[in-house]
């Protein structure tokens, strides 16, 4: 029920990290259509193969058609809650069983910065770093703006260790009004009173934590690669040489889909 | 090597997704001294797209487009081409050198938020151009934060010009320049409408000119953050001031031609002529139809019947869309 369309050429790129990210390759899936597709002329040898498998669903196919994206994990290793400190690893949970994507320093470092994290360290798999809640909502990462300590200042009001609710005063220059209620409210806070230039919030440390795994996935995480899935060349020239379409058993499509990640 | 039109059709095109468009003809422009032009015809496109693994220059570049005929006029039509994947961003733009205009694009997931466009551009010196496009969110509320345009990477070498465009039912915002997204944005004469939030600025430098939003459904975000310098002329139907420049127009009543026609009626008192005429200093001359603006123009992506007695052809301008049909 489901027809797939495979590069039949490799596209290439000077640039490495533009090659692998962005480029299709020979036996890289491109599309899925449904059974019966009227497929373009351009969809067609010498560029693509397509190959039908009627035991399988459009739905089911989409999966084979994902790109190799980073995803990562947190643990936390350790903790003083009552403080309000945290020893957290992160890791990239689609590095493959070579260890290709595993993460860096350097690909999370400038973002743990600009959130207050301290102590950042890396220890492959993983970096580790110290998460202090009071430090991460003072920091340029929790309000969106770059040197936040040359716009505002912030007063701990009060801090329950039991229930982990933050009231904090900020005190906020040269940023409009509708922006710090924004961001406020975008974090998870709550505010309390307003007057003039100072805010005060309350806000809840598993809100910050939560937030800030959020935002550094977001920023950080990229395609590593255009595709996850492929079929070999091998394949794909078995396929030209059939004149570029071929018709499979669920079974047979499963066993030529190669996943980069276990390899 | 010359330049080269491929196309997005149903039946009897070189592609039947701009997924699939994008990704056959992947190649060094620069080298080949091609620009791509990728016609969509009317289809309902489902595949998400990654513009990626090109090299583009400002005279080598990709141009995706409806060709004339094929053009939605100004309202959501689905008999025109539409691309509405029903998960993921509909189009990630990655590449320096890009055009993208006369599409409808919708990002209907109520779970995830989808950005219709995408910014994610790693290189310097990219100029991008969205242009008469209508884009579509899910619903009118603060999730998923669905957004019409996110500019979320470029730097500030980059340019966005993003004008003549229809943001309708944002459950986020139409445009948001976000805190690591340092390019100089330039957002001309679109309409906004129905959408939680209007335009959000963090960072870069955002230049919001003749611009119209309407029924911003959290009234004080309708501009969010501090605006740059020659912002001016926009309109909306709240007190909310984009708060620079000196002919913003706040509590307007617009008046639409219909409930889900955005183009200005003669009735309309809060838009006809109320913008700055050529506000992209040549950059463009029309309005979201593709039609010339003549005389003063008016905010938003629509320009009211130009050039003549507005209240005289105004029954004219109403049902102008449905003779065209």
């Amino acid at each position: 029920m489901a027809e797939i369309l495979f590069k039949a050429i490799d596209a290439t790129n000077p640039d490495p990290d533009k090659d692998r990210r962005g480029c299709y390759k020979k036996g890289y899936p491109v599309v899925v259509m449904p059974d019966g597709h009227t497929w373009g002329k351009e969809e067609a040898l010498p560029k693509f193969i397509i190959v039908k498998c009627t035991e399988v669903t459009v739905e089911q196919c989409k999966q084979y058609i994902e790109s190799w994206n980073d995803n990562f994990s947190y643990t936390v290793v350790s903790q003083d809650a009552a403080k309000g400190i945290y020893t957290v690893r992160v890791q990239n949970d689609t590095a493959n069983v070579s260890g290709l994507n595993r993460i860096t320093l350097a690909k999370v470092e400038a973002f743990l910065t600009k959130w207050g994290c301290t102590g950042i360290s890396f220890t492959s798999p993983y970096v580790q770093f110290t998460f202090k809640l009071w430090d991460v909502v003072r920091s340029d990462g929790f309000w969106g703006k770059e040197n936040i300590d040359d716009f505002a200042s912030f007063v701990l009001n009060s801090y329950d260790s039991t229930t982990g609710i933050g009231t904090i005063t900020a005190t906020v220059y040269n940023i409009p009004e509708n922006a710090v209620l924004f961001t406020i409210k975008e974090r998870g806070g709550t505010l309390i009173s307003h007057s003039g230039n100072e805010y005060q919030f309350s806000i809840e440390r598993s809100a910050i934590f939560e937030l800030f795994k959020a935002d550094v996935k977001h920023r950080t995480e990229r395609t590593f690669c255009v595709r996850k899935f492929y079929i070999s060349e091998a394949d794909v020239n078995t396929v030209i040489s059939a004149g570029g379409t071929v018709t499979l058993t669920k079974t047979q499509l499963l066993n030529k889909l190669k996943n980069k990640l276990t390899e | 090597m010359a330049n080269k039109t491929v196309t997005v059709k149903t039946s009897g095109g070189d592609y039947t997704s701009l997924a699939a468009a994008v990704t056959g003809e992947q190649l060094d422009l620069v080298t080949n001294t091609r620009i791509l032009t990728i016609e969509c015809y009317s289809l309902k496109d489902t595949a998400t797209v990654s513009i990626d693994g090109y090299t583009t220059s400002s005279s080598y570049y990709i141009k995706i487009t409806s060709p004339v005929g094929q053009r939605h006029l100004g309202i959501w039509n689905t008999g025109k081409y539409y691309l509405e994947p029903a998960s993921g961003h509909p189009i990630t733009i990655k590449e320096q050198n890009v055009t993208i205009e006369f599409l409808q694009i919708s990002a209907l997931d109520t779970n995830t938020a989808q950005y219709c466009i995408f910014d994610y551009i790693s290189d310097a010196n990219a100029t991008i151009k969205i242009k008469n496009n209508i884009f579509k969110g899910p619903v009118v509320d603060s999730t998923p934060n669905s957004r019409g345009v996110y500019l979320y990477l470029s730097a500030a070498t980059c340019v966005w010009y993003i004008y003549n465009n229809l943001f309708i039912t944002f459950s986020g915002s139409a445009i948001v320049q976000d805190t690591y997204a340092n390019q100089k944005l330039y957002a001309y004469n679109n309409t906004i409408v129905n959408s939680y939030r209007g335009f959000v600025r963090s960072t870069g430098d955002f230049i919001a000119i003749n611009n119209l939003l309407a029924s911003i459904g959290f009234t004080s975000y309708t501009y969010v953050g501090t605006f740059f310098t020659g912002s001016d002329y926009n309109a909306s139907d709240n007190d909310d001031n984009i708060g620079i420049g000196g002919h913003n127009r706040v509590s307007q009543t617009f008046t639409f031609v219909g409930a889900s026609d955005y183009h200005l009626n003669a009735a309309d008192a809060g838009a006809i002529g109320y913008g700055v005429s050529d506000p992209g200093s040549g950059l463009f001359s029309d309005d979201i139809d593709g039609e010339t603006r003549t005389g003063t123009w008016d905010c938003g992506a629509d320009q009211h019947a130009a050039a003549v007695a507005k209240q005289d052809i105004g029954f004219l301008r109403k049902y102008k869309h449905y003779l065209r049909r």
